[in-house]
C-alpha cells in the first residue's frame, strides 16, 4: 500500500467507527439531558441490537425482520429498565443513577452470554456489492451504510428537535423541567421517550456494525459482536457526548474526530493505543472542564 | 407553629356561587417545617385577587401548591367545581391555570417565538391553531416589543421583557385562572404600573380571572378586586379591595403604607 492509500485506508475506518461513537453518543446526551441519568447501560443497547439481529437471523428470519425485531426488543428494554430501576429512585442523584445502570449493564450483559454464548457474531452485510477500491483503499459497502445512518439519524434529530413541537418541548424540559411540567409537559413520559431513543438508536448502531467482520476487512475496531462489546462501546460514546458538550451536533462531530484520530493512531502506531487514546482524551477533558450536572439538581416535586 | 389559638371559622367568608378556584383549610410543608397554615381563599370568576405578603410569607408556596408543584398535607383545592387537590402541574394546567412562576423560569436558549409556542402545549391541535393566530396577536399588541424579538433567544431579552414574554407564554395556554408570582420584580416604577394595566386590560379582555401575589401592595391593589394578606403562612386579612384603599387603619396595621 502507497502511503495515500493507507492515509484514505484508516480514514474510512475512521469515520466508519467515528459514526458509531457519534450515535451512541448521541444515545448518552438525550437521556442526560432530559432525566439527569448517565445511563451505563447504554452500551448494552447497542450489544442487544447485534447480538439480537444475529438472534433473529440465525433463527431464519429475513435479515429486515431481524432488524426490526431487535431494534423493537431493544427498546422495550430500555423502556423497561427505566420503568423497574430507574423510576422508582427515591432520592434520586448522579451517583445513585450511575450504580443502577452499571449494575443493569452487568445483568444484561449476562443473560446474554448465558443465553447466546461468548462467540463473537456476524450477519451477512446489508448491500451486497463487491467492495469499491479508492486509490487503492478498499472502502466495503458496510462502511457507507454505517455512515449513511450516522447522516440520517443526524439530520432527523435535528429536524424533530428543531422544527416539531414535540421535539422542542424536550429540548424545553431539558432546560427546566419545572417549567416544562408547568406549560403541561409529563416529564416523566419524556423521559421514558429518551430512553426508548435512545434503546432505538443504541441498537441501530449495533446493528450496521455487525455485518462488517463478514466481509473480511475487519478494520473498525468494534466490527463485529458479541455479549460484551457494550463496555467499550459506552465508553466511546461518553467520551463524544462529554468532549462534543452534549450537543447533537458536537457530539457527530467530536465521534468523528475521535474515530479518525484511532484510525490513524491504530494505522501508523498500534491497534493497542486506540482505546487508550481514547480514554486519555476523556480524563484530559474531565481535567478542565466540568459535566454540568448543576441544572440537573433542580428537582420537580422539591 | 405553635400558637394555636383558635382559627376563627369565619373561613369561606365569600359567596361560592360563581367561584372559579376555592382553596381550602390548605397546609404545606417543606420537610417538618410549615409553610402555610390552614389558608382559605376564594377566587370567583373574572376577578383579580390579590395576595400580599412579605419576603417568607408564603406566598410562592401557596402558588406552587395551585399549580401542583408541591404536594399538600391536608386541605382541598378545587377549581371549576372539580378537586385538583394532589394533581400534577400537567394536568393542572389542563384544566385551566396557567402561571407566570417566580423568576419567570423562561426556556433561555430558546427563541421567543418557540417559548410563546411552548406556551399552547397543553391544548389540542385546533385550539394551538387558534391561539397562535389570535392571541399571539393580541399579545404582540399588548407588547410589541415582543413581537420586533420574535428570533432572539429568551434569556437575552431586559427583564422587564422577559417578564413579557412569560406573561405572553402562560396566555397562551388559554388559561380560565392565571396566577402571578410577583410580576414587578425588578421592574420600575413605570413599567409597574403599565404591566397592572395591563393585567386589569387582560382580565377584562379574555375573561381570566387573576390571582395575583405580590409585595408591591400599592400596585396590586389598585387593580385588584378582593386581597388577602399572608403572614408567616396564615391568612390575616381578608377584604374588598375597595374597604383596604379606604381604610387606614387597615393600611398602617398590615401594609405597612
Ligand atoms: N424548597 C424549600 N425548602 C425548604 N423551605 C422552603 C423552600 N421554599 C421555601 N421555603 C421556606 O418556606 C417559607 C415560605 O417561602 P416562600 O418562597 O413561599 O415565600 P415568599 O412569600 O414567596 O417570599 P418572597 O417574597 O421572598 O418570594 C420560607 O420560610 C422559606 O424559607
Ligand atoms: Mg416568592
Amino acid at each position: 500500500m502507497t502511503l495515500l492509500s493507507q492515509i484514505i485506508q484508516y480514514a474510512i475506518s475512521g469515520i466508519t467507527s467515528g459514526s458509531i461513537y457519534a450515535i451512541v453518543g448521541i444515545c448518552w446526551s438525550t437521556v442526560f439531558l432530559i432525566s439527569g441519568v448517565m445511563n451505563f447501560a447504554t452500551g448494552e443497547f447497542v450489544m442487544l441490537g447485534g447480538m439480537l439481529t444475529w438472534v433473529f437471523f440465525d433463527a431464519g428470519l429475513g435479515l429486515a425482520y431481524a432488524v426490526i425485531l431487535a431494534i423493537t426488543c431493544t427498546v422495550l428494554i430500555a423502556i423497561l429498565l427505566e420503568r423497574i430501576v430507574i423510576r422508582p429512585v427515591r432520592y434520586p442523584t448522579e451517583m445513585t443513577y450511575m450504580l443502577i445502570t452499571i449494575a443493569s449493564a452487568s445483568v444484561i450483559k449476562g443473560i446474554i452470554l448465558i443465553t447466546c454464548g461468548s462467540e463473537t457474531r456476524t450477519v451477512k452485510p446489508f448491500i451486497e456489492i463487491e467492495p469499491i477500491n479508492i486509490l487503492g483503499a478498499t472502502l466495503i459497502p458496510q462502511a457507507i451504510v454505517v455512515t449513511g445512518v450516522l447522516v440520517i439519524v443526524t439530520l432527523g434529530l435535528l429536524w424533530f428537535f428543531n422544527y416539531t413541537l414535540f421535539g422542542k418541548a424536550l429540548r424545553a424540559s431539558s432546560i427546566n423541567q419545572i417549567a416544562a411540567s408547568l406549560i403541561g409537559v409529563d416529564v416523566s413520559k419524556f423521559r421514558l421517550f429518551c430512553f426508548g431513543l435512545a434503546g432505538a438508536l443504541g441498537a441501530l448502531a449495533g446493528i450496521v456494525i455487525t455485518p462488517i467482520a463478514f466481509t473480511g476487512y475487519n478494520i473498525t475496531p468494534i466490527a463485529f459482536t458479541g455479549y460484551n462489546i457494550g463496555l467499550m462501546a459506552a465508553l466511546k460514546g461518553l467520551v463524544v457526548a462529554i468532549v462534543g458538550g452534549w450537543s447533537i451536533g458536537g457530539t457527530v462531530l467530536a465521534g468523528l474526530a475521535l474515530g479518525l484520530v484511532e484510525g490513524f493512531v491504530a494505522g501508523f502506531i498500534s491497534t493497542g493505543w486506540k482505546d487508550a487514546l481514547a480514554l486519555s482524551i476523556m480524563v484530559l477533558f474531565l481535567i478542565f472542564q466540568t459535566i454540568d450536572f448543576s441544572r440537573r439538581r433542580r428537582k420537580i416535586f422539591p | 407553629m405553635t400558637d394555636s389559638q383558635e382559627s376563627e371559622p369565619k373561613k369561606v367568608a365569600r359567596q361560592s356561587g360563581k367561584s372559579l378556584l376555592v382553596v381550602e383549610d390548605v397546609s404545606a410543608f417543606y420537610g417538618d417545617a410549615q409553610a402555610l397554615k390552614n389558608v382559605c381563599l376564594t377566587v370567583n370568576s373574572n376577578e383579580i385577587v390579590a395576595v400580599l405578603g412579605s419576603n417568607g410569607a408564603g406566598k410562592t408556596t401557596l402558588l406552587k401548591t395551585l399549580t401542583g408543584l408541591l404536594g399538600i398535607r391536608s386541605g382541598k383545592i378545587t377549581f371549576n367545581n372539580e378537586s385538583i387537590t394532589d394533581m400534577p402541574p400537567d394536568k393542572i394546567i389542563r384544566k385551566g391555570v396557567a402561571s407566570v412562576p417566580e423568576g419567570r423560569q423562561l426556556f433561555g436558549t430558546m427563541s421567543v417565538s418557540d417559548n410563546l409556542l411552548l406556551g399552547t402545549y397543553s391544548l389540542t391541535k385546533s385550539e394551538r391553531k387558534d391561539m397562535l393566530e389570535a392571541r399571539s396577536e393580541m399579545i404582540f399588541k399588548l407588547f410589541p416589543v415582543l413581537k420586533s424579538r420574535l428570533q432572539q433567544q429568551s434569556e437575552t431579552l431586559s427583564g422587564g421583557e422577559q417578564q413579557m414574554l412569560a406573561l405572553g407564554r402562560a396566555l397562551m395556554s388559554k388559561p380560565r385562572l392565571l396566577t402571578l408570582d410577583e410580576p414587578s420584580l425588578g421592574l420600575s416604577p413605570l413599567l409597574v404600573k403599565e404591566m397592572m394595566k395591563m393585567l386589569k386590560l387582560i382580565s377584562r379582555e379574555l375573561g381570566v380571572s387573576i390571582l395575583l401575589v405580590e409585595q408591591n401592595a400599592r400596585a396590586a391593589i389598585k387593580i385588584a378586586d378582593y386581597v388577602y394578606v399572608l403572614e408567616r403562612g396564615e391568612i390575616t386579612l381578608r377584604n374588598t379591595a375597595e374597604e383596604v384603599m379606604a381604610s387606614e387603619r387597615i393600611q398602617s396595621a398590615y401594609l405597612g403604607a
